[in-house]
This record gives C-alpha cells, sequence and structure tokens, in this order.
C-alpha cells in the first residue's frame, strides 16, 4: 500500500526566553501513514505532536528531515490541493456565517459557484449545522465551530484529511458522531492522520497508531500488535466466593473484582488450572480471551516506563 | 482566485468594521474648513481651498493605510485564522499577496472617495468642477499603495506598535530624504551612500500637490514615471515580504 505520508528524520528545535534556550520538539522521528487507513497519533503534551502535523501541513519549517505527500515533496505547489487540515480548536471570521464560512473556504480551493453551493449543503448537514448555516459564528458554540472545523476541513473532498484534536469541545453524542465522519471518510478511501488526546476514540476508530513522545516515535504498529498481550489470557466469570484471591495466588497475574464480576488474567500456560479454580468456586464463566490491554493501559505503561529509563 | 478571494475579504473587512466612517470624518473637516479660508480673491481662496483639500486626503490616506495594514498579517497569525488558510492551495506567496492587494484595494475607494469629496467641494462652493484634482488624487494613491506595501512587509517580522512607528519614521524619512541629502552631495559624499540612500524610496516625487493645489495641470508624463516609481518600490516590498513570511514558524 502506498504512503500517503512519509516522514523521515524529522527534526525541529526552537528558541525561547530571554536566553534563547534551545528545545528540541522533534529529534529524528519518522512516521509512515498507509494510504487508506486510519492513523492515530498519540503523546503526552509536548511530545511534538502539534509540531509534526504543522511541518506536515507546511506552518513550520524543519531543521532537517523530508516529508512526501503522496510521493511529492510537501512543500510542492499544488500538494494542498489533496488534502484537508482541522486545526486544534479552529478559529473562524466571526462575522462571517456558517455557509459564508464554508464558501470562503470553498473559494480558496479554487471551486467554482455551484460546486461550493453544493458541497456547503452536503457537509453542513453531515456535521449537523444546516439550521444554523445562516447564523453568524460570533454566536455558535465551541462545539458548533468544531463541527465546522471539519466541514472546512472536507470542503474540496481531499484525499488526505489530518486532524488535531477532532472531539475538542464536542459532548459525547457529538464525539459519536466525529468518529463515524471518520469512519466514513475511510470507507470512501480517504486517509485520516489524527492526533487526539481522546485515547477512547483513536482506539475505536483507527486503524493503527504512532505513539511519540519526547520528539520520537516510541513504538508504532496496528492495535492489536500493540495491545494483545502475548501468552496470556484474561478469564471474566461472575459468583459469590470469598477466597478467590487466595486461590489464585501464584496463578493470576491480576485479579479486579467490580461488585460479583471478576476479570482474572493468567498466563496462556495456567489457564485451564485457573478455570478449574473458578469451576470449584461455583462461579460462571462469561468468557476467556487474549488478554488485551486498553490503549490508555497501553500509553501510560509506554510513557511511564520511558520516564523511568525503561 | 485565491488571491481574490483573499483580497475582497481584507475591503469587506474595512467596510464590516466601518473603518470607512473616517471618510465621514474627512468630508466634515472639508466642510468645516470652509469658514476658516480667510476671505482673500476668489482665486486665492479656491487654490487655498485645493491645497488644504489635498493635504487632508494625504494625512488621511496615510493614517488609514497605516491603521488598516499594520495588522493583516499579524492579526491573522494571532487569532489563528491564518491555518485554516494556509492548509488551501494557497501558499504564502499567494496569502501575502492577497492581503496586499486588499489593502490597495481599499486604499483605492478611499482615496477616489475623498478627492471626489474634494472635487464636489469645489463644485459646490465655489462653482468650479476642479477634475484636475484627479491626477494629484492619483499620485496620492499611489504613495499609499507604496506605503501600503512596506507596512505589510514590517508586519510580517514586526509587531503592529513597531510596524507603526517604523512606518511613520519611514513616511518622514521619505518625504525630507532630498533635504537631508543635498548638504552631503555637495560635500561630495560617496555614491554608495547614495545608492544606500535609496533603499528608502523619495516620497517627494510623488507629490504633485503643488501644482494640483495651483490648478495647474500635471503632464501625463509625469503621472507614468511616478506610477511606476511607486509600482517598483511597492513590488519589492512586496517580495520581501514574501520571503520574510515564508521563513516564518506559524
Amino acid at each position: 500500500m502506498d504512503s500517503a505520508i512519509e516522514v523521515q528524520g524529522l527534526t525541529k528545535t526552537y528558541r525561547t526566553g530571554v536566553r534563547r534556550h534551545v528545545r528540541t520538539a522533534v529529534s529524528a522521528l519518522h512516521l509512515d501513514v498507509p494510504g487508506g487507513r486510519i492513523v492515530g497519533l498519540l503523546g503526552p503534551n509536548g511530545a511534538g505532536k502539534t509540531t509534526t502535523l504543522k511541518s506536515i501541513m507546511g506552518f513550520v519549517r524543519p531543521d532537517a528531515g523530508t516529508i512526501r505527500i503522496f510521493g511529492e515533496d510537501a512543500r510542492a505547489a499544488g500538494v494542498h490541493r489533496r488534502l484537508g487540515f482541522l486545526p486544534e480548536q479552529p478559529y473562524f471570521y466571526s462575522y462571517l456565517r456558517g455557509e459564508q464560512t464554508l464558501g470562503f473556504y470553498g473559494r480558496l480551493c479554487g471551486m467554482d459557484a455551484a460546486s461550493r453551493k453544493t458541497r456547503s449543503a452536503e457537509l453542513l448537514d453531515l456535521v449537523g449545522l444546516t439550521e444554523s448555516a445562516q447564523m453568524r459564528l460570533s454566536k455558535y458554540s465551541r462545539g458548533m465551530l468544531q463541527r465546522l472545523g471539519i466541514a472546512q476541513a472536507l470542503i474540496n473532498d481531499p484525499e488526505l484529511v489530518i486532524l488535531d484534536e477532532p472531539a475538542s469541545g464536542l459532548d459525547p453524542i457529538g464525539q459519536k458522531e466525529m468518529r463515524n465522519v471518520i469512519l466514513r471518510l475511510k470507507d470512501q478511501g480517504k486517509t485520516v492522520l489524527l492526533s487526539s488526546h481522546q485515547l477512547s476514540e483513536v482506539e475505536a476508530v483507527c486503524d493503527s497508531v504512532s505513539i511519540v513522545d519526547r520528539g520520537r516515535v516510541r513504538r508504532e504498529g496496528t492495535l492489536d500488535e500493540l495491545l494483545n498481550v502475548s501468552n496470556a489470557n484474561s478469564i471474566t466469570a461472575v459468583g459469590k466466593a470469598d477466597g478467590l484471591d487466595d486461590e489464585l495466588k501464584g496463578i493470576a497475574e491480576e485479579v479486579i473484582r467490580t461488585g460479583d464480576t471478576y476479570r482474572i488474567a493468567v498466563p496462556a500456560p495456567r489457564t485451564y488450572e485457573a478455570l478449574g479454580i473458578l469451576e470449584r468456586e461455583g462461579l460462571a464463566l462469561l468468557e476467556v480471551v487474549p488478554k488485551r490491554l486498553s490503549l490508555e493501559e497501553y500509553f501510560i505503561r509506554l510513557v511511564e516506563g520511558e520516564r523511568r529509563g525503561d | 482566485m485565491a488571491i481574490r478571494t483573499l483580497a475582497v475579504n481584507v475591503f469587506m473587512d474595512v467596510v464590516r468594521k466601518k473603518a470607512l466612517y473616517v471618510l465621514v470624518l474627512f468630508g466634515a473637516a472639508l466642510l468645516l474648513a470652509i469658514p476658516v479660508i480667510p476671505s482673500f480673491g476668489l482665486g486665492v481662496q479656491l487654490d487655498l481651498f485645493r491645497d488644504l483639500a489635498l493635504g487632508l486626503t494625504s494625512l488621511f490616506g496615510v493614517v488609514i493605510v497605516i491603521a488598516v495594514g499594520v495588522n493583516q498579517v499579524p492579526g491573522e497569525v494571532e487569532r489563528r485564522t491564518v491555518y485554516n488558510i494556509l492548509s488551501k492551495p494557497v501558499g504564502r506567496t499567494g496569502f501575502i499577496v492577497g492581503k496586499t492587494l486588499g489593502l490597495i484595494l481599499t486604499m483605492a475607494v478611499v482615496m477616489a472617495a475623498m478627492t471626489t469629496m474634494s472635487v464636489i467641494g469645489t463644485a459646490v462652493y465655489f462653482g468650479r468642477v476642479e477634475l484636475g484634482l484627479y491626477a494629484a488624487g492619483w499620485a496620492m494613491f499611489m504613495e499609499v499603495t507604496l506605503i501600503g506595501a512596506f507596512v505589510v512587509m514590517v508586519s510580517t517580522v514586526a509587531s503592529p506598535p513597531v510596524t507603526t512607528m517604523l512606518t511613520i519614521a519611514f513616511y518622514f524619512v521619505g518625504h525630507v530624504k532630498t533635504a537631508l541629502l543635498a548638504p552631503l552631495v555637495r560635500e561630495g559624499i560617496s555614491s554608495v551612500v547614495i545608492a544606500a540612500a535609496n533603499v528608502i524610496p523619495t516620497l517627494e516625487n510623488l507629490n504633485v500637490n503643488d501644482l494640483a493645489a495651483h490648478g495647474a495641470p500635471v503632464p501625463v508624463g509625469r503621472l507614468a514615471l511616478l506610477t511606476l516609481y511607486a509600482l517598483a518600490y511597492a513590488a519589492a516590498f512586496t517580495l520581501i515580504a514574501i520571503a520574510a513570511f515564508s521563513r516564518k514558524d506559524l
């Protein structure tokens, strides 16, 4: 599969403060976004995610490295015809109305009047802003501005969409709708690179993730590759069994009890042994599956491990 | 289309902010000037009115071009609206050219309006339609075009207050440069220094108010030359602005 974005050796430093201290935001970062996939870019605050996105978009000049979009230099004229961008907490001209705003960006993309009108109506419907199309943006809520932001990112029907914190400011229903929009983009064969702190959102839509910390990609891969814990199973059972912890001591890696529900992590070779204990204690077995971390658990373990120098 | 869209957006923003209401102030100033002009002979009074009108037009023009131009680039960067624009196939060159052309478009409307009000003033109070004032109006429009390009250039690297101060200094030096250099030229200053001094345009080259104030026609050749002069400097400033903005981290 051809890459939509290839970043090789990206390095960017900033000089900050009165004494112009050098701060390295990104150091020899490599990132590959395959075409037609949804890739998540994760990292703690200050990891270099925004600098990476800004470098891809040409908003900052890297000190070193190459960035190619669909095989072309990212700085080439015309590359931006094929991509759309949603900045974090987008800002617009508050005196424009919703439909006018999309018309403005449509004109910047070289769209004719008929195309702008049709596309604006489609996108306003997609993001649930049809009824607010004639309202001035100064009256829009933060969530409405976020929705308009995704609409303007899609105005030119781009092949590649880059989203920086797409769920920012959205209520749970809005977040679900945003996820549906992103998944629809994938169904249309588009490529999406999204940066987000909402790990549940990333886990729900992304095919793969790249985790950035202190300016470098620390881990990358599909969610199955990263989150499935090899050679371990997770058993879920329900019932009342005092003393189960003692019974499983030495066998289980972890026992989490929520009310009458037990979630037990065991090494694969000792799974049957654990199942035997649960049966003896009279618990009802609900499921046995390969142990899988949540993205949040994996992310926290990775970042904290990096901090400790593991 | 992108450059035109950005240029029109600049003008519409000025209209929306009601900045053009300053033209009302200009008109009021002209009206108030009539009783102030001493009662000499009609010809002298007319000369004085033309001089006053052209002086006010020049002053208002410079103030407006600085006020409108100083925040065109920094404002977009600070408000972060620049990201949405530059994410589209516009490019940093298109952005700067669009902003500069928008400022020029705005000043064209402003200068045309003020000159027209002056012509109407002469017609109403002196019974004469002084179309010659449009030649001076064109020269002043060329001056504010050059100044506008300078404002945009400086604003790509400096804050609005610094840009304002530098532009005022630029305007002042541009008008007194010849007088400042004259004694040095007589003493035989090196041509290198003179060449360096020409980095700042001689704004007096664009001044035809003395001719127009006395009702004398402005030669077409002179208008053409000053137009080329102003546009050459404006183009140079715009190229520098593009180069500076292209290197800027946003």
